[in-house]
């Protein structure tokens, strides 16, 4: 009886081929294990803010924060070991999310293999690690606060008319702003940053679905306005004049040094058109965003016409299409993200913007 | 005989689909949760009307307040116990205080399980262990609706992260 021997070695082949991607996952597990263990090395900003915060494995949990602005502080669970090396990582995830300052990227669990660009973090739009304040310690109104976003968690989203989870609304990111991947629920990289977002919020003795100020960004609608209409001419020259020395002449963001400097707003290391910053979304997060964050020393000095001008500027620079406008969308927006650039910088010398023309009245 | 067979089943289920929609009296999506006993005096005493103008969360609470009450009713699929065992429901060992701490003392480190443990995956384990059933995936409304009931009497309870009861 003659062997079959092609039928062995295929049947090797495929054992073979089983028990390579057992062994890899094997491997996975015990260095996402053996990092779940390591010793956590904190960005600078996150360095302090955790001191600050008075992070350490106790015996309870009380906010220096609170004691300082209200002469006392709750006694709330500690946190141990574990816990603190959760909330650390959930820290330098906000605050480096490309992993620029890690020395390898599992550090910050790969985060930005569901990047698509290698621009977005999370600070940039939560900014301060997401716990912007000013001098004086408080909260800023529509900061983007994680502390206080984690306390209105589950509350009905009328985006996408789901009662929206912290996790799920940290993947929405991930697709969106970051115009990228999903992470598993489950993941490392989404439990982290809700650990460090819990943090701030015991931190900042915020309550259970109460809402706070911070939470979300403070909105600018057209009502809020001189209702002049939203017009790309002003935008442009008010980019230009406002935002181009950092952000550059097209949008497209600046790296210097290997580190990014300022992200872009357009082009395929923006956010998508599904995100919630894409103007024709939501007509009222990106000016507020503007009007309270930008320009970087120079915040709130631009009028909310002005904001909604840029935003509706930015928003018309190609930009890759989002998870819902399909292939052909997607393929429209790849084809402008190309064209454009060379286009403008060819055609820029001619098509100058004239200075804006000033606002008639002032606004209300 | 066999010529006739696939347009027949056509029929059928097609006559199906149509009895299902316009006959049954079954409605397709049932915007109201069943009020079971206890419902209301629940609701007053921990304010979930006053809980927002969120129709869609109140509900979630209110098929919340079903899960741990009447477990086996509402998530037969996860549980074996029956009326016959003296543990039958999420009831049976906590209140609703107890969830609303437990929600808020969650995702921390659990030496028993050797490693750090969400609200979710203690709400898992409950239906697993506890109840003796059928594990629920993070998503399903079996889960997660205990949550947002957690939420709701964390909320009226005014408790932060890691609070600690009767340090409040």
């Amino acid at each position: 009886m003659r062997l079959p021997i092609a039928k062995l070695i295929h049947t090797a082949a495929v054992l073979a081929a089983l028990a390579g991607l057992y062994a890899l996952s094997v491997y996975k597990h015990e260095q996402r294990d053996a990092q779940r263990r390591a010793p956590v090395s904190l960005t600078p900003g996150c360095a302090d803010k955790l001191q600050r915060y008075g992070l350490v494995a106790d015996k309870f949990y009380r906010s220096p924060y609170a004691l300082e602005r209200t002469g006392a502080a709750r006694m709330a669970r500690a946190y141990g070991p574990e816990d603190v090396r959760a909330i650390q990582r959930g820290c330098n995830i906000v605050d480096d999310t490309q992993g620029e300052l890690a020395k390898t990227s599992i550090e910050r669990w790969n985060a930005s293999r569901f990047i698509r660009g290698s621009h977005a973090s999370c600070d940039h739009c939560h900014q301060s690690i997401g716990d912007k304040q000013d001098t004086a310690g408080n909260p800023l109104k529509g900061s983007l606060s994680l502390g206080a976003s984690w306390v209105m968690a589950d509350m009905y989203d009328r985006f996408t008319g789901l009662l929206l989870p912290f996790e799920l609304r940290q993947m929405q990111c991930f697709i969106n702003s970051s115009n990228g991947y999903k992470p598993n629920i489950s993941d490392d990289l989404i439990r982290d940053v809700t650990a460090y977002s819990r943090f701030l919020s015991a931190a900042l003795d915020l309550r259970i679905a109460n809402h706070y100020d911070e939470q979300g960004i403070d909105e600018i609608a057209a009502s809020a306005t001189f209702k002049q209409g939203d017009d790309y001419v002003r935008g442009e020259a008010l980019f230009k004049q406002k935002c181009a020395v950092c952000h550059g002449p097209q949008a497209q963001g600046q790296v210097v040094d290997g580190r990014v400097f300022a992200p872009a707003l357009a082009g395929p290391n923006a956010w998508n058109m599904q995100s919630r910053n894409y103007f024709y979304y939501v007509s009222t997060i990106l000016p507020g965003f503007i009007c309270r964050n930008m320009p970087l020393g120079q915040e709130n000095t631009l009028t909310n016409q002005e904001c909604r001008d840029i935003a509706y500027f930015i928003s018309n620079l190609p930009r890759p299409a989002g998870d819902k406008q399909g292939p052909l969308m997607a393929l429209q927006q790849q084809l402008l993200m190309n064209v454009i650039p060379p286009l403008v910088r060819a055609t820029e010398h001619v098509t100058a913007p004239q200075t804006p023309a000033p606002l008639q009245e002032s606004e209300q | 005989m066999r010529r006739g067979g696939a347009p027949a089943r056509v029929a059928v289920v097609a006559g199906f689909v149509l009895f299902a929609h316009l006959g049954s009296g079954v409605p397709a999506f049932r915007a109201n949760v069943r009020a079971e006993p206890g419902w209301e005096r629940f609701r007053a005493e921990y304010g979930i009307s006053h809980f927002g103008d969120d129709g869609h969360f109140v509900r979630a609470v209110q098929n919340g307040y079903n899960l741990v009450f009447f477990t086996g009713k509402y998530a037969s699929r996860f549980t074996r116990r029956t009326s016959a065992d003296a543990v039958n429901s999420c009831s049976s060992c906590h209140t609703v205080e107890d969830l609303a701490y437990s929600f808020v003392n969650s995702d921390r480190f659990d030496p028993k399980a050797g490693q750090r443990l969400s609200f979710e995956d203690q709400v898992r384990r409950c239906y697993a262990a506890s109840l003796d059933g059928v594990v629920p995936t993070v998503y399903d409304p079996a889960v997660r609706d205990i949550r947002l009931l957690a939420r709701a009497v964390a909320h009226h309870l005014q408790l932060g992260e890691g609070a600690l009861a009767g340090k409040e």
